[in-house]
């Protein structure tokens, strides 16, 4: 059940950071195409700056959640690590794990509830229903809860091999998936 | 039960105070923003809504594209072919290998605008380079960290590009052409105080190159510059927005790195990929949560009192200007440079701005420079850390011997202050008005 779980976790998060790398390779390849196309062929891309722009909020609130896992939100160190004792550094760790619950909570919440309330109104460009664009709160509101507990809990997430996998420094995932948590 | 003054403490002091508990800032922003505004029956669902408004901005598109190209740059080899072309160039005079590191680092600002990504990819290469030709380490380390500074303020820059959307949308074109001269003038200090260091301790000239050879160098590095080309022309001549002179600029350095230099495979695309994600959650995230905060800021008008608080304080305008140059250094000791960037320009803009009647764009490069020696101060200064790891020196030794160098940036920090036109002359001449 654990490890199950665990590899469930894990492939989501690859899963979602291949999809961020596709929704950054695809704001760039739609600004640039409205560039080419504009000063080439004199006629630039009606919805090109929107779904650019969707993209853009989609990328960014998908890593904001993508970012915990590896705690990679940027702090001060004023407090070092390495001079403090380490009941203390657990219990600051804990505490942003706490933050970090409270703030994706709020996230899942009033993200539903922000795109149920503008799911009616439309995009101009696209034709879209507005609340596209805030969908992707309560997803990342369920990455950082998600990630923050089992922080809390403790559990080896593998974050290292993780990371060097993605790095492109070698690993496979069958052997991550393989190793006993 | 909404009194202005406890919900104005609970924002900034529940900011501070979970910041200082190692709570990351962008979490310590969202945060205290929730906290408050639930004090102030605020509905929350304005709040993440402001989160998402705040970095839906095409200005903001730029970044992403910005550090790619950078990246694509960096780990295709660029450095060294700046530095071998900074070494064509100034080579030669004593202390040689000083120069050449300030030099490259100039090249390399104009085309990525990260500081530690300078110092990563220059350090690795010129700190042994100059401990071998007999400087010395801390020095070595110093001049590595303080000249990366300068992409900071040479375009393009990404962290003008988040000034420019904290200020409520200033010219990210006319903030360019305005780092060119101070970006220039900087660099140039460091070299003079490298060379009077240089001849006091007797370091080395370096080595000679034949015209042929330099001919061949000047090509190799030129089709990397070309990205810098690419992107001061296209915003200089109004051909393309900021935003997409960074997208053209990342197809380019795309197709020089793995078609023309091809020092790296193309498999190799995925890694840049995730790394430049994992550099974009730091910033970008941030601007998100940043902006609920700094919604809430304007809504307690927080940014008003503090104008009143400062001009309390003194109305002397170079007293005045004075405070506040001391304030963000302190503040950029302590800080890093894009949350100090998104909540203080907020806060200062109406004094400086409005009360003083500081061109936004002036007040932009001041402000980048004042974080620029930030980053290379302890307690947390992310270039000297990074420089620190390459050189393999502890920190106390490197700032001690950086004190000339401080000296050297707060005297360029007090001219381009007090002297506008240092700043204002090229962007006046160039994109006039606006």
């Amino acid at each position: 059940m654990k490890r199950w779980l665990l590899s469930m976790v894990n492939l989501v998060h690859i899963l979602l950071i291949n999809v961020s790398k596709v929704l950054l390779i695809g704001m760039l390849l739609i600004v640039f195409a409205n560039v080419i196309l504009r000063y080439v062929f004199n006629s630039g891309i009606m919805w090109s700056e929107e779904v650019a722009l969707l993209f853009e909020v989609w990328f960014i609130f998908l890593s904001l959640g993508l970012g915990v896992k590896h705690r990679l939100h940027m702090s001060i160190n004023l407090l070092q690590r390495e001079s403090i004792p380490s009941w203390l550094n657990r219990t600051l760790d804990t505490l942003a794990d706490i933050v970090f619950i409270i703030v994706g909570a709020v996230m899942i919440v009033y993200g539903i509830r922000l795109t149920q309330f503008t799911m009616r109104s439309i995009m101009p460009a696209t034709r879209w229903p507005a609340g596209v664009l805030y969908l992707v709160l309560p997803f990342s509101g369920v990455l950082v809860v998600v990630e923050s507990l089992l922080h809390i809990a403790g559990w080896n997430m593998f974050d290292e091999e993780i990371d060097k996998y993605l790095s492109g420094k070698g690993g496979s995932l069958k052997d991550i998936f393989r190793s006993r948590p | 039960m909404n009194d202005p003054g406890i919900a104005t403490a609970l924002l900034m002091g529940g900011f501070v105070l979970l910041m200082l508990l190692r709570v990351p800032i962008t979490f310590s922003l969202a945060l205290a923003s929730i906290a408050t505004a639930t004090y102030l029956n605020i509905p929350l669902m304005a709040i993440v809504q402001q989160m998402v408004q705040g970095v839906r901005s095409f200005s903001l598109l730029a970044i992403p594209f910005f550090i790619i190209a950078g990246e694509m740059m960096g780990r295709g080899g660029i450095a060294r072919k700046l530095i071998e072309l900074a070494n064509v160039l100034v080579g030669r005079v004593r202390g040689g290998l000083a120069m050449v590191n300030v030099v490259e680092s100039m090249f390399f600002g104009g085309i990525s605008g990260s500081a530690v990504a300078d110092v990563a990819s220059t350090g690795t290469i010129m700190i042994p380079l100059m401990k071998e030709a007999g400087y010395d380490d801390d020095f070595s380390v110093g001049i590595t960290v303080t000249s990366a500074t300068q992409g900071i303020i040479i375009p393009p820059s990404h962290n003008m590009i988040i000034y420019s959307v904290a200020a409520g949308g200033v010219s990210v074109g006319r903030l360019f052409l305005a780092g060119f001269v101070p970006g220039l003038l900087l660099g140039v200090s460091l070299m003079a105080i490298s060379y009077i260091l240089a001849i006091k301790r007797n370091y080395p000239r370096g080595s000679k190159y034949t015209l042929k050879q330099a001919v061949k160098i000047f090509g190799d590095a030129f089709l990397g510059l070309m990205t810098a080309v690419i992107i001061m022309g296209g915003v200089i001549s109004g051909v393309f927005t900021a935003t997409e002179s960074a997208a053209v600029a990342a197809v380019y350095a795309f197709i020089i790195t793995f078609f023309v230099y091809r020092e790296i495979p193309l498999k190799e695309f995925k890694g840049i990929l995730y790394s430049t994600l994992k550099t974009l959650t730091m910033v970008m995230a941030l601007i998100a949560s940043a902006s609920a905060f700094s919604w809430l800021m304007a809504y307690l008008r927080i940014p008003a009192k503090a104008t009143e608080l400062l001009l309390g304080v003194t109305d002397n305008r170079i007293l005045l200007l004075l405070l506040i140059n001391v304030l963000l250094l302190f503040l950029g000791m302590i800080m890093d440079m894009a949350p100090l960037i998104l909540i203080v320009t907020p806060i200062l803009y109406p004094v400086i701005v409005g009360k003083l009647g500081i061109s936004p764009i002036h007040f932009g490069i001041m402000l980048m420079l004042n974080l620029a020696i930030g980053l290379c101060t302890p307690p947390v200064g992310s270039a000297l850390f990074v420089g620190c790891a390459v050189g393999r020196i502890p920190i106390e030794r490197a700032t001690r011997a950086m004190l000339p160098m401080y000296a050297v940036m707060f005297i360029v920090l007090m001219l381009i202050t007090y002297i506008p036109e240092i700043t204002m002359f090229v962007p006046n001449l160039i994109m006039p008005g606006g």
